[in-house]
Formats: structure tokens, C-alpha cells, sequence
């Protein structure tokens, strides 16, 4: 069986372009096309599994003057979470479905997942450029003056940002003459010292800005606030775990120097305790929610950046932490929408969700915290595990606030929105009592 | 069959998620039965001959792709022996307490499993996972209360504790990259101390020794009192079997002076241990609110037991041992009896209670029957565990630790007297109100039971305790089935009980015997008093102890709360801080955003 993961990003795109000529039809087009791809992810994951990787080339070229796709077992569980959790988001947000806002979100999903699967570095960039812009639509769909707020705010960094991959990517190209990522890293040492650690900067500065770390996460705070509940759930699994997947990306294949693991993993310190502690006092949940979100970023953050010596545990700490982020995070953004936890769904999914993120087991972000802490000691990194405790107890302090003051009876959702949440915020139960994250960190990455 | 046991103990935990009350609770009290025959099976294998189930003694579970070892041992087993029992007889408590069903079974089976599997592990990650389910089942329930304070604390302890506790953990997996417990050698050099420190934090968190207690008068007042019996009878043992296990089991009494030769740290924590024991024994004498003076109750009697593995000799561990098998007996009766007070008169407060216990005699006497352990009265289990404690700091001649321990001893009599003086005694406030149900009676008498045993044959216990201090390298106190003795004395309970019954008789029978005469009620030389109808001070609710509280109080405000809270105030300070890097102006970030790349160009480049 031959598996085509270009259809993942086609079918989307196709489907995008398809809504405007029938309007009418929009939502259902959309839903298909969602239905599709998670299928798809599902069918592609399993083949994964079982098989390593997948490699395909688009157009017939041979790299490395024609684009390709290589798809590994961290790819594959990115694209997964990407179109799966999109799907289920999709149902619940019933509300928005107008035929812009299916475009938008098809156009968002298909960049985020084609930034997870290419193996070219320009076809990442256009692939962003898709997603940012339609991550600035659909933050702004609200149209109220907040939403518009948090739209600009992201739109004008994540320009900025653009730029900077461009970039990166010319000083690339200009030493090098390839954009093909594998290409890349088996020659990079051919590179001049100063212009590769310069494209570095840029690059992780330019994936910097959508991926959430500091200080580039202004954005955040302003933006998912303004968006609408289903919107910033969209942000949760969608735009910044393909950042932070091509950093990772890049990172751990292109340059992996101490020095990059290095700033990864000072950046990623800072990010957590700064995320957490301006967490901490947030009465708003939205903007509480968008901070922990940074503090949780900069965590994945942290366990990449320990990938250089104890890749088998690094990686695992990393999947376990990305699953756990992307469903818990999106169910609460869904559940940010009800004005109290009232009823069994909205307690529960809060419950869990909040559990899930502090590191409570039988929950993935125990096992991620677990195994980012078993990497860690083997470096001796003291204050690394220190600050990451501290930030834990800061997570317990405004999350247990914040269960005590959305004790309530109203939640004014309808039983499509709740079902899909309690779904979402299932998959860390799941994924923290099977054992499939330890079989993906075991298969082979391309590139290495 | 002992994954059978495990889990049926989930799915029980988890179909009582939606039933009804009453199958609910029908389904958790047979459920918690379960490992009770696990214990009494495995007492066989420890040298007591019992009924045998077949029951083995280890097994291997795989969850996530990891395999947890389980098993039971002799550490354990008596742990499990103080704990286990605990679980029936508070669902049978909670059949008449909750009228409905609200997420307690659930959570409280979920509460049960996890402590089971906390007893049972063999390896770091199993113990430390069933510590975390612990904690958030535990959570959940205190969740219930819908009390800021006490959810907000006890999550932020529970966090904390859990992170410490992993530190050590973490630390020793690294001397040789081993999960197993018995693969645990030598602890030595800073890493072994540090590693130990803050195993012996996260630990006395759960164990809430001072002063990281703070979460317990919230939480254990706030909280339904069935599960507040369970938490400190049940849960806060945990702490101390953490402690015994890392300090005694796995690396010889002398641990604690391992580290540096001038430096006795295990006087340290004994010094903890007895300062909590006095300053939450004097702050007890203090409450009106009557779950918040068990709860200080709790705090005082619990770090006995850290005096004991603090003076370290056989003597004070036997006694440690001693005392938490105890306290897990008469503090979930008291939180029980406190439960049915308040089931029945709806009040928490002692000022406002009065004379129960003509009208509920029979919780009257369980509560009776645990002050007397509690106090340690003589002849009762309590007086023996205690005796034993001051025996070994006599002996060790630690002339501060001592005093501290007797002065915490009478003020346990205080506040005991209080509570019996407060709630049952006196006035009769509600003559309307009835016995508690029956369910309720009758889980505080069978609870009552191990309490009157060991009355009689505190041998006995010390027999129970062989396996446990054997496995320790710690060596038995002689004793027989009624007597123990030490190098400084001898204790026979027997013997006092009889000569107290053979001195009754006599008594007994002139009571019975000569015609009584019937004097003025005014008359105190025969301990009348005088009788005011209308003032309401007689009953001598509120203020009880004045002339204490005001000499002792001011020495103890500000106390460990304080400090708290003013930590986290301090983060707060802090976060507000930090969150005015995030000015609301894009330019601004967009200049953060041009600052980060040169600086990370700048570093990259020139370094």
C-alpha cells in the first residue's frame, strides 16, 4: 500500500479553493474535506507504526532540485494531532460556520500540516506564510475591537518574522545552492562559521514569533483573548505545534551544535518561567490560558533542546508533552466559552485538562514531565529542574484558583460543543495509558 | 489475583461514577473489603498464621509501555495493616452521611486504589505514580468543599510534595540507572543528601509536619469529614512510610548521621518533630472550631512519630510505629464523631455544642474511647506508644526534645478535655437531637476495636511490628503479649489493668452497698458547684482556656500560614512584574522580537 502525503495538504487546499464558487455548500465542503484528511492522518500514522518512514517526491523532480515530503514518526504524530483535533474542533464550532471561516480554517490546517511535512526548507516558509495569514483572518473574525486588536498585534510580528525566515533561508541558499533540508545538514559544514549561525538566529527568531517563545510571544496574550473560543483552541493544536515541530525540525537535523541546543534551552527556561508567572495573577481566563500556553511551549521547548544526549527520553518527554498541551489546552480554550463549569462535560473536561497540564498520571503530561525530568538529571541540570518545579507550583496555584472560581451551574454550550471537548481532553487519557508514544520515539528520524 | 483486586478496584471507582447513591455506596463498601483479604493472606508469609486466599505477592502491571513492579513487603504490610482496614469501615460511615452522590465514591475508590498501589510498589515510577493519583483523587475531594483556601493550598502542597519527592527519586535513578527500589545501594555523598533532604520534604508534606502543615487546618476543616478521616488516619501515614523506607529500610538506621561526622541530622529531625508536636499541640488548645482543633490535633500527634525515627534507636522506632498505628485509629474515630455531631446538630463550632452526650451516647463513647488514646491515658495503646518515645528520648538524654514532648503530652489533655467537655459534656443544648445512624455507630466502634486490644497486649503490636523493623536491621524491644520492657523500665498493661478493675471492686461494691445520701447541689465539698439557670457562661463554652491563650498566642503569630502567605503574595508581586513586560504596544514587541535576534546572532557568533 503506497501512501500519498501530499493528499493531506491537497485535499484542503483543493477544497479551499473549491468554497467560494459554492458558497452555500461551504461548512459541509469543509467538514468533508476535514473528515478526509483525518482519515488520511490516521491511515499514514498507522503505516508509520508499523513501517518508519515515508518519503515522497512532488512532481516527479528528485530532490534535490525538486520538492519532497519525508514523513517520520514525529511528522506523523504532528500531522495526526494537527487534522484530528482539527476535525473534532471543527464540529464543535458550529456557530462560526460560515464559508469564510471554512476557508480560513482549511487553509490554516493545511499550512500547519504541510509545515510538518516537507522536507524543504522554502516549501516550510510558504507553508507558514499560508498559516499565519490565515491565523491573522480568523483571529479577527470576531470583528469586536479586541479581536481586531489581537489580529494586528500577531500580523505585525509575525511580518516581521516572515522576513527573518526569508532570510535565513537566502543565507542558506546563498552558501549552500540547495533548500532541500536533508541536503542541507549533510553539507553544512561547508558553510561559513558566521553567516550559518547568523541564518540560525533568523530562522529560530522568524519560527520564534508562531511558535510562542519569549520574547517574541507578544502577540499571544492579545490574540487569543480577541479570537473566539474555537479560534484559539485552532491556535492551541494547530499553527504553534508546527512551529515549534520546525524548530525542533531544524534544530535537531540542520544545526545540531551544542551551541543551538544551548540557546534552545536557555530560551526555553525563560519562556516557561516568564509564561507561568504572568499567569499566575491573570483574572481573564482567556489571556490566563494564552500565558500558560507560553509557559507550556517553552517547556516542548526545553525537552528538544535535551535531545542532543538523551535523545530516546527527550523525545518522549516531547510527544508525551505536545499531546498533552494541544488536547488539553484546546478543550479548555472550548470550555473558556461557558461562563462556569456547570454540568458533568464542562467539570470534567476542566478537571482533566488542568490535571493534565500540572502532571498528574495516569495523564500524558505526567509521563512528559517524567521523562523530561529522567533527561534532564543525566545532564546535571540543576536549575533546569528547579525552575521547572517552580513553574509547576505556580501552573497548581493559578489553576486551582481558577477551578475554584468557575465552580458554577450555567454553561450555555450545546451538546455538539461538549461532546467534542470531552472528547479532546480524552485523548491525554488515552495516550497516557497506551503505550504508542514509546514505539514513535523508537522509530527512525529522517535526517539522522 | 492481586491484579483482579486492582482492578476491580478502577472499575468500581469508575462505575460509581454513575449510579445512584445508594448502589454507589453498596458497590464502594464491598469493593474496599477486597484488600483486606490481600492483607490478612499476606500475613501468612510474615509469620502469622492465617487464612491463605492464594493471594501472590507480587505482581507486574504494564501501563504506557512501562512495567510497574508490585509487591508486598514486610514494611509495608504493617502500614497496610493501619491503613487498609480504614477503607470499609469509611464507606460504611459515609451509607448514612451523604444523601446523594456527588463524586465522593468515585474519587474516594480512586483514593483507595492508589494508596493500595502506593503500598504495593517496588519501583520509583510506580511509587511515584500512585503517589500523584493520590494526590489528585485526594485533590478532587477536597475540590468538593468549594472552599478557596483549601483547594488552593492543597493543590499547591500536593505539587510540591509530589515535585520533591520526584528530585530524590530522580537523583537516586541516576546513581545507577535503576528503577527498582531494591536496586537503591549506598546512598552516600552530597548527591545521597541532598536526595534524601527532599525525599524527607515531600514526604512530611503529607505527613503535614511543621511547617509544612499549612494546608491541613483548611483543608481538614473544609472538607466532608468521612474523607477528612481517611486523609489523616489513612493518607498522612503514607508520608511516614515514604520516610521509613527511604531512611530506615533502604539504608540503615545510621543514615541520617552518615553525612557529616559533627552534624547529627537525624537530631534535627527529631528537634522538627518535637517543636511540631508542641506548637500545633498549644495552637489546638486554642480552636473553637472543632475540626480545625483536630486538625492541629493531627499535626501534634503525627510528629511524634517524626521524633521517634528522629532519635533512631530501636526503642523510638518500635514507639513511632506504635504511635501512627494508633493515631490511625483514634483520629479517623474523632473526625468521624465530629462528622456525626455535625450531622446531627449542623454545628462546628464547640461554643455552640453541648451535652451530647446524653443524647448520643454511643458516639459519646467512641469519641470517649479515642481521647483516651489520644491523651495517653494510662493503660490505653496511646500511653504505650508514648511511654515508649519518652523512654527513648530519657535514655538518648535529649534534655530539649523531652520536656517539649511532655509539655505537648499534657496539652493533648487540654484540648481532649475540651472536646469532651465542649461537645458532649455540660449543658444540654439540643435534647431533640438522635443517635447518630447506625452505619455511623457502627463504623466508629469497629474502628474503636484495635484501640481496646492493644490495651491489653501491647506485646502484641510490638509482634506485628517484627517483620517491618526485622526487614530494617532494627532490632525488637523484649516483650511478652502483655508487657514490654526496656533497659529504663517496665510496662505491664495487664498488670495495671487488673489491679485498676481489683481496685473498682471494692468501690463498686460500697457504692452499691451503703444507702445514698442526696446533698444540695451547691455543696462543694462533695464536687457540687454552683447552679446558674440563665447564664449562659457556666457552660464554660467560649474562651475556655483565657488565661492560656493569652499568655501563649503572642508567641506563635505569626506562624507558618503567615509566611505562606506571604510568599505567595510574593509571587503574585512578581507576576504583576513580569507581566508589564507584555506593555499592550506592538511596537514594543516588535522591538523585543529585533533585541532577541541580535542577541542570539550576537551570542552565537562571538562565542
Amino acid at each position: 500500500m503506497v501512501v500519498h502525503p501530499v493528499l493531506l495538504i491537497a485535499i484542503p487546499l483543493i477544497a479551499a479553493f473549491i468554497i467560494p464558487l459554492a458558497k452555500k455548500y461551504g461548512s459541509a465542503i469543509a467538514a468533508g474535506a476535514m473528515a478526509f484528511n483525518m482519515g488520511y492522518a490516521i491511515g499514514m500514522f498507522s503505516y508509520i507504526y508499523s513501517n518508519g518512514k515515508i518519503y515522497e517526491m512532488i512532481a516527479g523532480f528528485k530532490p534535490p532540485v525538486g520538492i519532497f515530503l519525508a514523513v517520520d514518526a514525529l511528522s506523523a504524530m504532528l500531522a495526526l494531532l494537527i487534522n484530528l483535533f482539527a476535525f473534532i474542533n471543527f464540529i464543535a464550532i458550529g456557530k462560526e460556520w460560515n464559508y469564510k471561516f471554512s476557508m480560513l480554517y482549511l487553509l490554516a490546517i493545511a499550512g500547519s500540516t504541510g509545515i510538518v511535512l516537507t522536507g524543504d526548507i522554502f516549501n516550510m516558509f510558504v507553508f507558514f506564510e499560508i498559516t499565519a495569514v490565515a491565523s491573522y483572518a480568523l483571529i479577527a473574525g470576531k470583528k469586536d475591537e479586541k479581536a481586531i486588536e489581537g489580529a494586528i498585534k500577531y500580523m505585525v510580528l509575525g511580518s516581521i518574522a516572515s522576513i527573518f525566515i526569508l532570510m535565513g533561508i537566502a543565507l542558506i541558499y546563498s552558501q549552500l545552492k540547495t533548500l532541500n533540508i536533508y541536503d542541507i545538514a549533510t553539507r553544512i559544514s561547508s558553510m561559513d562559521e558566521k553567516i550559518k549561525w547568523a541564518s540560525f538566529a533568523l530562522l529560530l527568531t522568524g519560527i520564534g514569533v508562531e511558535a510562542e517563545i519569549f520574547p517574541l510571544n507578544g502577540w499571544v496574550p492579545a490574540a487569543y483573548q480577541g479570537a473566539s473560543s474555537g479560534v484559539a483552541s485552532l491556535l492551541s493544536f494547530g499553527p504553534s505545534k508546527a512551529a515549534i515541530y520546525a524548530i525542533a525540525r531544524i534544530m535537531m537535523v540542520i544545526f545540531p551544535f551544542h551551541a543551538t541546543y544551548e540557546i534552545a534551552l536557555y530560551v526555553g527556561v525563560v519562556t516557561l518561567v516568564i509564561g507561568e508567572l504572568a499567569a499566575f495573577m491573570q483574572e481573564d481566563v482567556k489571556r490566563m490560558l494564552a500565558y500558560s500556553s507560553i509557559g507550556q511551549m517553552g517547556l516542548i521547548l526545553i525537552a528538544f533542546s535535551l535531545a542532543s544526549q538523551n535523545i530516546q527520553n527527550a523525545l518522549i518527554a516531547a510527544f508525551f508533552l505536545i499531546i498533552s498541551h494541544a488536547s488539553a489546552k484546546s478543550s479548555l480554550f472550548l470550555l473558556s466559552r461557558s461562563p462556569s463549569m456547570g454540568g458533568a462535560a464542562c467539570k470534567y473536561t476542566g478537571i482533566v485538562g488542568v490535571l493534565s497540564i500540572i502532571g498528574m498520571p495516569p495523564l500524558a503530561g505526567f509521563w512528559g514531565k517524567w521523562y523530561l525530568m529522567l533527561a534532564a538529571i543525566n545532564e546535571k541540570l540543576w536549575l533546569v529542574i528547579m525552575l521547572v518545579f517552580f513553574a509547576g507550583i505556580v501552573e497548581a496555584g493559578y489553576f486551582a484558583r481558577y477551578l475554584h472560581k468557575s465552580m458554577g451551574n450555567e454553561s450555555k454550550l450545546n451538546l455538539r460543543y461538549k461532546v467534542a471537548m470531552v472528547v479532546m481532553v480524552s485523548f491525554t487519557i488515552l495516550l497516557g495509558l497506551l503505550p504508542i508514544a514509546y514505539k514513535m520515539a523508537s522509530l527512525p528520524l529522517w535526517g539522522w | 489475583m492481586l491484579d483482579i483486586i486492582f482492578a476491580e478496584l478502577i472499575i468500581a471507582a469508575i462505575i460509581t461514577f454513575f449510579v445512584g447513591k445508594k448502589i454507589a455506596s453498596i458497590i464502594a463498601g464491598f469493593i474496599s473489603i477486597l484488600p483486606l483479604f490481600a492483607l490478612i493472606d499476606w500475613a501468612n508469609n510474615f509469620g502469622f498464621k492465617t487464612i491463605s486466599f492464594g493471594i501472590e505477592r507480587q505482581m507486574n502491571i504494564s501501563v504506557a509501555g512501562i512495567t510497574l513492579h508490585l509487591g508486598i513487603t514486610p514494611l509495608s504490610w504493617f502500614f497496610a495493616l493501619m491503613i487498609l482496614p480504614l477503607f470499609p469501615l469509611i464507606m460504611l460511615y459515609s451509607y448514612s452521611f451523604f444523601k446523594e452522590n456527588d463524586g465522593f465514591y468515585p474519587f474516594m475508590l480512586f483514593a483507595f486504589a492508589s494508596t493500595f498501589g502506593i503500598l504495593l510498589s517496588k519501583d520509583m515510577l510506580s511509587l511515584f505514580l500512585f503517589w500523584e493519583i493520590m494526590s489528585w483523587s485526594s485533590f478532587l475531594l477536597v475540590y468538593r468543599s468549594r472552599d478557596k483556601e483549601a483547594i488552593i493550598s492543597y493543590l499547591i502542597f500536593s505539587v510540591f510534595s509530589a515535585f520533591a519527592i520526584l528530585f530524590g527519586l530522580i537523583i537516586l535513578w541516576h546513581e545507577n540507572f535503576s528503577l527498582l527500589l531494591s536496586d537503591i545501594g549506598r546512598i552516600n555523598g552530597i548527591y545521597g543528601f541532598i536526595a534524601i533532604a527532599s525525599l524527607i520534604i515531600g514526604f512530611s508534606v503529607k505527613s503535614v509536619l511543621m511547617p509544612l502543615h499549612a494546608w491541613a487546618p483548611f483543608v481538614y476543616s473544609k472538607s466532608d469529614e468521612p474523607f477528612v478521616a481517611f486523609l489523616s488516619g489513612g493518607l498522612s501515614k503514607l508520608g511516614y512510610y515514604g520516610m521509613f523506607l527511604f531512611l530506615f529500610t533502604l539504608n540503615g538506621v545510621k543514615i541520617l548521621q552518615n553525612y557529616t561526622p559533627n552534624v547529627a541530622w537525624n537530631y534535627l529531625l527529631a528537634v522538627v518533630g518535637s517543636l511540631s508536636a508542641f506548637i500545633a499541640t498549644m495552637l489546638a488548645i486554642m480552636q473553637d472550631d472543632l475540626r480545625k482543633l483536630l486538625a492541629y490535633s493531627s499535626i501534634g500527634q503525627l510528629g511524634y512519630i517524626a521524633i521517634g525515627f528522629g532519635i533512631g534507636t530501636p526503642l523510638a522506632i518500635t514507639g513511632a510505629l506504635f504511635q501512627a498505628f494508633n493515631h490511625a485509629f483514634f483520629k479517623a474515630v474523632l473526625f468521624l464523631a465530629a462528622g456525626a455531631v455535625a450531622y446531627r446538630t449542623g454545628k462546628w463550632k464547640i461554643s455552640e455544642l453541648g451535652g451530647l452526650a446524653y443524647r448520643m451516647p454511643l458516639t459519646f463513647l467512641a469519641a470517649l474511647f479515642a481521647i483516651f488514646a489520644l491523651a495517653a491515658i494510662p493503660i490505653t495503646s496511646g500511653f504505650a506508644a508514648k511511654w515508649l518515645i519518652y523512654e527513648a528520648a530519657i535514655q538518648q538524654k535529649y534534655v530539649f526534645i523531652a520536656p517539649l514532648m511532655l509539655i505537648a503530652g499534657v496539652g493533648a489533655f487540654l484540648y481532649s478535655f475540651r472536646i469532651l467537655y465542649g461537645v458532649f459534656l455540660g449543658e444540654n443544648r439540643y435534647p431533640d437531637v438522635k443517635e447518630a445512624p447506625k452505619s455511623m455507630v457502627a463504623a466508629m466502634f469497629i474502628l474503636m476495636l484495635p484501640l481496646i486490644i492493644f490495651v491489653v497486649f501491647p506485646g502484641y503490636m510490638l509482634d506485628l511490628m517484627k517483620p517491618a523493623l526485622s526487614n530494617a536491621g532494627i532490632e525488637s524491644i523484649a516483650h511478652t503479649k502483655f508487657a514490654i520492657e526496656t533497659s529504663l523500665a517496665k510496662y505491664n498493661s495487664m498488670a495495671v489493668l487488673i489491679t485498676l478493675i481489683a481496685a473498682m471492686i471494692p468501690a463498686f461494691i460500697i457504692y452499691k452497698a451503703r444507702k445514698h445520701r442526696i446533698t444540695s447541689f451547691e455543696d462543694n465539698y462533695l464536687a457540687g458547684e454552683p447552679y446558674e439557670f440563665h447564664n449562659p457562661s457556666m457552660h464554660a463554652a467560649h474562651n475556655f482556656y483565657k488565661p492560656l491563650k493569652g499568655v501563649v498566642l503572642p508567641y506563635f503569630e505569626p506562624g507558618a500560614i503567615y509566611y505562606f502567605e506571604k510568599i505567595y503574595k510574593g509571587i503574585g508581586i512578581l507576576s504583576n512584574g513580569i507581566r508589564r513586560i507584555y506593555t499592550g504596544f506592538v511596537q514594543d514587541y516588535a522591538i523585543y522580537v529585533v533585541i532577541f535576534l541580535l542577541a542570539v546572532m550576537g551570542w552565537l557568533i562571538w562565542m
